[in-house]
């Protein structure tokens, strides 16, 4: 059975999410690895040919774009169709931490 | 001062091939280019380094920027493919199986697609040996297409190996 993609269904992986962010603003590509890996305390960290295939795939999704170049490195950013994705990805992350408060904090299973 | 060692074929045990650099690199031998199926390694201070080997089909200062940045510096380019070498413990240039999954499947593609140009091209040349005599054109022909399906099916076996590899790793 094929694996279905993320970019096909929108739901995202940990990375592609964290990723997404990052690009909310204007930012080289090669610097996304970092704030990746400052946004988590370095608890996820990226590899360099992970970081570029992904991102090349997020482009071809068009959840990011190019919007400029400085010293032959691309600059990029969220598109408004990565934006709706990112969003709906938050709220559905969001959702599923409200159930788990309930369970885990009100009608205690465990 | 030089030494030599012998390729075992990038695209057929990469992984082999990477830890001989690695071990290399502790003896103080280091990497430094490739000539033909050659490593080419010069002497220096004994050192802990990872390699790791991408086969990019584009290479670009935006592209190899995501490496420097990450501490993987590029020894060898070549053809379709890219050594890098690091300090040992630095992050993998894969940091998930998918990415690497894609890498290979792309890889997989390509070479199958020329190893069926060149084996259709082969199986058509030795029929029409046996219709016509071209003389020592013949054998010209023969090796030149025979070398190029080599080329090209022996690294689709090799990347469907370490697919196969890697998809019983995440399964």
């Amino acid at each position: 059975m094929a694996k279905i993609s993320p970019y096909e269904t929108g739901e995202l992986t940990d990375s592609i999410f964290l990723i997404l962010l990052a690009t909310l603003k204007p930012i080289h590509g090669y610097r996304i690895m970092q704030e990746v890996m400052d946004m988590t305390d370095g608890i996820i960290v990226i590899g360099p040919a992970t970081m570029y295939t992904t991102l090349k795939k997020l482009k071809d999704a068009g959840w990011i774009m190019d919007v400029g170049e400085e010293d032959s490195k691309i600059i990029y950013e969220i598109t408004e169709e990565g934006r709706k994705i990112l969003k709906n990805n938050f709220d559905y992350r969001k959702n599923l931490i409200s159930i788990a408060e309930k369970w885990l904090g009100g009608k205690n299973h465990g | 001062m030089a030494k030599y060692k012998m390729c075992s074929g990038l695209a057929m045990m990469p992984e082999h091939d990477m830890k001989l650099l690695k071990d290399m690199s502790k003896k103080g031998w280091h990497l430094v280019g490739m000539k033909g199926l050659l490593y080419r390694f010069e002497k220096g201070d004994p050192c802990d380094y990872d390699y790791a080997l991408n086969m990019e089909l584009t290479i670009d200062k935006d592209m190899l920027s995501y490496y420097e940045a990450s501490g993987w510096h590029p020894v060898v380019i070549g053809p379709g493919y890219q050594i890098f070498r690091a300090k040992e413990g630095t992050v993998p240039i894969f940091s998930d199986k998918a990415s690497e999954e894609e890498v290979l499947l792309r890889n997989q593609k390509q070479s199958g697609k020329w190893a069926s140009v060149f084996g259709i091209l082969l199986a058509a040349w030795l029929i029409i040996m046996r219709m016509i005599d071209l003389g020592f054109i013949e054998s010209i022909v023969l090796i030149a297409i025979s070398t190029c399906f080599v080329f090209t099916f022996l690294p689709y076996l090799g990347f469907s190996r370490s697919l196969r590899k890697l998809r019983k790793n995440i399964s």
